[in-house]
């Protein structure tokens, strides 16, 4: 095997091995940000849904917004604390 | 030469000067929380008594109890166990990231920021994440049924048998990292001129990994393997969180069980003998380890003085 030919085939069995790795590294971060757009449905389906049909912005709409949202706790929060404070 | 045991005994006073502060405040803030579980091993508190102070003398009977307990023998089993798969595990992968790696090539960068994430995340959000992800009818099942070609409903959370395995696999994913960049660092750190002298005498590459880069990299792989082994010992988020001891008791490590007796069972005295005679354990482990860097670092002197 000549030397271009050798650096050829480490380089090849390199990326690869890398790659495995990297997605064994990315596919949770890549499971919590598909989870976080799918409806109810499709949280524990069998087959499992990788990407959803339906992507949905409810779940985000579920923690930041509305009555218990972490929008309106902030300002409950900074709310009562300068009232506190200032009392 | 009377200038450099000058030169040595000011660098030691200046390291004395430099760690007394730091030693100082660690054991300002240790101290006392030392010296409670002390006090607390040697006498019963009950949460019926007034406070920590009307604890009952006694004497060595609550050390012999948890020395005589079994359920405290198997989980130091099952930490030693726990901590020897995770050291092995996240170093094989480690070291062969760092020889895949320590080369400069294209996209390093890339693949080194990527590598570098999975140490860098906080342990509850791995532990509720490979919760969804190990759910039998979850995705990892989902991928190896596609591999593999027939449905694979491996059970990773609920068969006491693979329990401990799934928190190993979930600990090497985290700290694999770790041992990369201390294998990287030390990989960095060799001198080229054995390997380039060996190459030219035509060495095979196996034959110039085994014989020269490993034996100079022998305490950086000690250092690796100790760091990570103590940390394996202590592990807790990821074994409470997603199992709570196991199904039945079998993922109860130490940390485990210590946080069970305290606040479970609120039998502090025999929480306190027991973190006791772990911290022994774990300070017998460190002075081996050290003695064993020491030699390795004066062998390593020794032949570069040669």
């Amino acid at each position: 095997m000549t030397k271009s030919q050798k650096q050829n085939l480490d380089n090849v069995i390199r990326y690869t091995l890398l790659t495995v790795w990297l997605l064994i590294v990315l596919f949770p971060l890549f499971w919590i940000v598909a989870t976080s757009f799918k409806p109810d449905k499709d949280w524990l389906a069998w087959p499992p849904v990788y990407w959803s049909e339906e992507p949905t912005m409810s779940n985000y709409n579920n923690v930041w917004g509305g009555r218990n949202g972490a929008c309106r706790n902030a300002i409950c929060s900074i709310r009562s604390e300068t009232i506190h404070s200032t009392s | 030469m009377a200038r450099s045991e000058i030169m040595l005994q000011r660098t030691k006073r200046y390291k004395k000067m430099v760690l007394f502060p730091l030693i100082a405040s660690i054991m300002l803030i240790l101290g006392p929380a030392l010296l409670l579980q002390l006090y607390l091993s040697f006498n019963y508190y009950s949460i019926y008594s007034e406070g920590w102070w009307a604890s009952e003398w006694y004497a060595l009977d609550i050390f012999s109890e948890v020395v005589f307990d079994s359920r405290f023998h198997i989980a130091i089993i099952r930490s030693l166990g726990f901590a020897l798969a995770s050291t092995v595990g996240c170093f094989v992968i480690g070291f062969g990231l760092a020889l895949l790696m320590y080369k400069n090539f294209r996209l390093q960068w890339f693949y080194y920021i990527i590598f570098i994430i999975p140490m860098l995340t906080v342990p509850i959000v791995i532990a509720y994440t490979a919760e969804m992800i190990l759910y039998q009818k979850g995705p990892l099942n989902g991928i190896l049924s596609s591999i593999v070609g027939r449905d694979m409903l491996i059970m990773w959370i609920t068969n006491p048998d693979i329990a401990l395995l799934t928190v190993v696999l979930m600990e090497v994913w985290n700290w694999a990292p770790f041992s990369f960049i201390i294998m990287m660092a030390g990989l960095a750190s060799l001198p080229k001129e054995p390997v380039e002298a060996a190459q030219i005498l035509g060495a095979s590459r196996f034959k110039i990994f085994y014989e020269i880069q490993l034996p100079l990299l022998r305490p950086i792989i000690v250092l690796a393997l100790v760091l990570r082994f103590l940390e394996a010992m202590a592990e807790f988020p990821k074994t409470w969180a997603i199992f709570q001891g196991g199904p039945g008791t079998a993922t109860e490590t130490i940390p485990v069980l210590i946080y069970l007796n305290t606040w479970y069972y609120f039998d502090w005295s025999k929480a306190a003998a027991m973190s006791y005679i772990v911290m022994m354990m774990m300070v017998v482990i460190i002075l081996t380890a050290i003695k064993i860097l020491q030699k390795e670092n004066k062998r390593i002197a020794q032949v570069q003085a040669n």
